[in-house]
């Protein structure tokens, strides 16, 4: 819209600028021409008074010396006619005196003087005539001198003259003055039509350098987005209505078989039939008739080269460039190796699939496993603890001394069986159910735990040392079920020390986990086994000096474990022992199953 | 001591040596009421249902039904939930008594009603504190809607 209204304010500009440049000349020229014209009018007017004047007075001394000649004895009828002639002549000339005078009031007062002294002189010429032919030549001489004498008409004539010459002087000047003007304005408007000739030259010089300039551009585009068809990896193909080939590129041919990428040939003649499939030929005529867009439309194909593969094929009409007959572009995107690539990742996903049912199989295993050790196993020790307290009580006085120490050991292993079976039902649980993930004041779970091994340690002196700890995410039980094993550890591995003393801390880690550590200045142990500490049953301790059944930190390392953190432990006999643990950094708001798996 | 107070405790126990020491428990604590001992949980629906070898019993509501989990034929869940479907038998005090810890023994007894989930201990002391307690809360000192 804007383009088009710059055009038409163009285009009158050029009309403007033509007609300035026809026109000028003209109407400067005309002027001129009008003028030149006036200036030769005013020449030969004045040309005219003076033959006239001059005219008048020729006449008139014609006549007069006419007749001094017939006074003189001469005697002829050119004689007399000469003699008469002044008559009708020089008034003739007089009117025609006055009527180029005509428009000067100057010149007309003298025309007027000059016609009386005219008539004047023409009268004492009559006179002279009929004088002479009277016979009175005396009287007739007298006439003719008294005719030069009271009639003189040489200055008035000489007046009008010069009054014509001063006009025709003054016209000069002023005709010349206008010429000068004229050429003035001659040339003015010539350099105006030359600087308008050359701004409008240099004008459509640019325009054409644009022109050209874009059409360049306009070429290299065209030029650069067929050679990007060409070199497009994904066969690409035009096709007209009646699906015959206008134009394919590079990949396509190669993978079909065309030799002239542009020549016309029916699309399902291509690729030794890979074309020809009904459903395909439906789908594009459907695209043609409907303008219904072919979207990934999978299928197999077997290519020139002897190989099938799997193409997904796109197709959109549009209309041929430069007419309105519809066209279909088809692209043909090659996804064997993606196909391969899936059915192995469906492969994959049915063997774990598989796996997982495998472990599960396994877990329902252990569950079953573990209900039954739950019911099966105990009960027998419960019967051997039961029935040997009965027997003891049965005997009452006949049981001796030795009697008493067999049934005690035997109630004693029944119980310590029975509370190893207890443990390892409970290690084994801690595997198995899901963590309840939340966050968890590890302060408050601290404390609750030392309270705990507090009563255990009553009466004695123990400094504890717990630092400001943080907020986790994690499953409070479990997590509660650490601190217990470790502070428990702690009081009872320091139960020999006059002045225990119990530092707990916490602190990030370099990849932003939290470090909790429980360091204790007891019994310690040798590090050479520390790889034993969280084994299961592993103890480095007897249970003489101190109890225990070594599942504690098993536990605590398994729970750690399904939390995604890492336990270790330092220590150095008699010189305490420091037990560590990281918890990894989870974000409130992403609860997310860490360690799940583990 | 009435009527109501001699009901029958109904002992559920496949395991002879268990019931041995239960019923042993139970005399010791001095209870009145009579003790009838069934083995797994077809028994122990024929003696509520007064059907089969106890088609001929006096009819009468158990106070308490002191229920093992694990038996043979029927086990202790199974009979829970028949008794706890059927409108005779919904307000029986049962009490599981169970080797198990298992958190899904235990979610499920509740689930279905138990009264009470006591873990049998492998002392032999605990074992019969734990049952006279039991025999005597619920045979003597629990109240119960009249009519049963």
């Amino acid at each position: 819209m804007k383009e088009r209204t710059v055009l038409r304010w163009r285009l009158a500009g050029l009309l403007i600028a033509v007609l300035i440049i026809v026109a000028l000349p003209y109407v400067v020229t005309r002027d001129s021409a009008a003028d030149a014209v006036r200036a030769r009018d005013w020449v030969t007017h004045t040309a005219e008074v003076r033959a006239r004047a001059f005219g008048l007075e020729a006449t008139l001394r014609d006549s007069e010396a006419a007749i001094y000649a017939m006074l003189a004895g001469a005697s002829s009828p050119t004689l007399d006619e000469r003699a008469q002639s002044a008559h009708s002549e020089a008034v003739e000339l007089v009117r025609e005196l006055r009527t180029l005078t005509s428009d000067n009031n100057n010149q007309q007062v003298r025309v007027g003087s000059l016609e009386s002294t005219t008539i004047g002189r023409i009268t004492l010429m009559d006179q002279a005539l009929a004088r002479m032919a009277a016979g009175d030549k005396a009287g007739a001489y007298a006439s003719m001198t008294d005719a030069g004498r009271l009639f003189a008409f040489r200055n008035t004539l000489n007046a009008i003259i010069a009054d014509e010459d001063k006009l025709l002087a003054q016209r000069r000047i002023e005709a010349q003055r206008l010429d000068r003007n004229n050429q003035l304005i001659l040339f003015g408007t010539s350099a105006a039509q030359i600087i308008l000739l050359v701004t409008l030259v240099v004008l459509s010089e640019r325009q054409i350098a644009q022109r050209l300039q874009a059409e360049a551009v306009a070429r290299s585009a065209v030029q650069r987005s067929g050679l990007i068809v060409q070199a497009v990896r994904e066969p690409i193909a035009m096709l007209d209505a009646k699906l015959n080939t206008l134009l394919v590129n590079e990949a396509f041919g190669e993978l079909y078989g065309v030799e002239d990428l542009s020549a016309s040939a029916s699309l399902s003649s291509l690729g030794n039939g890979a074309w020809s499939a009904p459903a395909l030929l439906q789908r594009l005529s459907d695209v043609l008739a409907r303008d219904r867009e072919l979207w990934d439309f999978e299928m197999n194909q077997r290519t020139v080269d002897g190989v099938d593969r799997t193409v997904v094929i796109n197709a959109r009409r549009l209309e041929e460039p430069g007419t309105t007959h519809p066209a279909v572009l088809v692209t043909v995107s090659d996804i064997t190796a993606r196909a391969l690539v899936e059915q192995r990742v469906n492969e994959l996903n049915r063997q774990l699939e598989g796996k997982v049912e495998q472990v599960s199989d396994v877990n329902r295993e252990l569950e079953a496993f573990s209900y039954s050790v739950s019911h099966d196993l105990r009960a027998p020790l419960r019967h051997i603890a039961g029935f040997s307290g009965k027997l003891e009580t049965h005997l009452a006085e006949l049981a001796d001394e030795r009697a008493r120490h067999y049934i005690d050991v035997i109630g004693t292993s029944a119980r310590r069986m029975a509370q190893l079976i207890d443990d390892l039902l409970v290690f084994s649980r801690l595997g198995r159910g899901a963590l309840r993930l939340q966050a968890v004041d590890t302060q408050s779970l601290v404390e609750q735990a030392r309270a705990l091994v507090e009563t255990e340690a009553a009466d004695r002196k123990v400094e504890w040392v717990i630092e400001s700890l943080p907020i986790v995410v994690g499953d409070e039980n479990m997590l509660r079920t650490v601190w217990q094993n470790l502070l428990g550890n702690a009081i009872k591995y320091t139960a020999h020390r006059e002045h225990a003393r119990i530092e707990v801390k916490s602190e990030r880690g370099r990849s932003g986990d939290w470090e909790f550590s429980v360091t204790d200045n007891g019994a310690g142990f040798d590090m050479q086994y520390a790889a034993k500490l969280f084994g299961v049953f592993q103890r480095l301790h007897r249970a003489s000096e101190f109890p225990g059944n070594g599942i504690g930190l098993a536990n605590v390392r398994r729970i750690i474990a399904r939390h995604g953190g890492r336990t270790w432990a330092e220590g150095e006999v008699d010189h305490g022992a420091s037990f560590h643990f990281s918890l990894p950094d989870s974000d409130l708001g992403k609860t997310s199953s860490t360690g799940e798996a583990a | 001591m009435n009527q109501r107070d001699l009901r029958t405790i109904l002992l559920v126990e496949d395991s002879a040596a268990d019931a041995e020491m239960a019923i042993d428990a139970l005399r010791e604590a001095k209870l009145a009421n009579p003790i009838v001992h069934v083995e797994d949980g077809v028994e122990c629906m024929d003696f509520l249902h007064s059907r089969g070898r106890f088609a001929n019993r006096p009819p009468e509501v158990p106070a308490v039904v002191l229920l093992d989990i694990k038996m043979p034929r029927m086990d202790g869940l199974e009979a829970l939930t028949q008794m706890r479907a059927d409108n005779a038998f919904k307000r029986i005090p049962v009490v599981i008594l169970s080797s198990s810890r298992e958190e899904s023994d235990l979610a499920r007894s509740w689930d279905l009603g138990v009264n009470a989930y006591v873990l049998k201990p492998v002392d032999v002391q605990q074992f019969f504190t734990a049952v006279q307690t039991l025999g005597h809360f619920w045979a003597v000192l629990n109240q119960r809607p009249e009519g049963e």
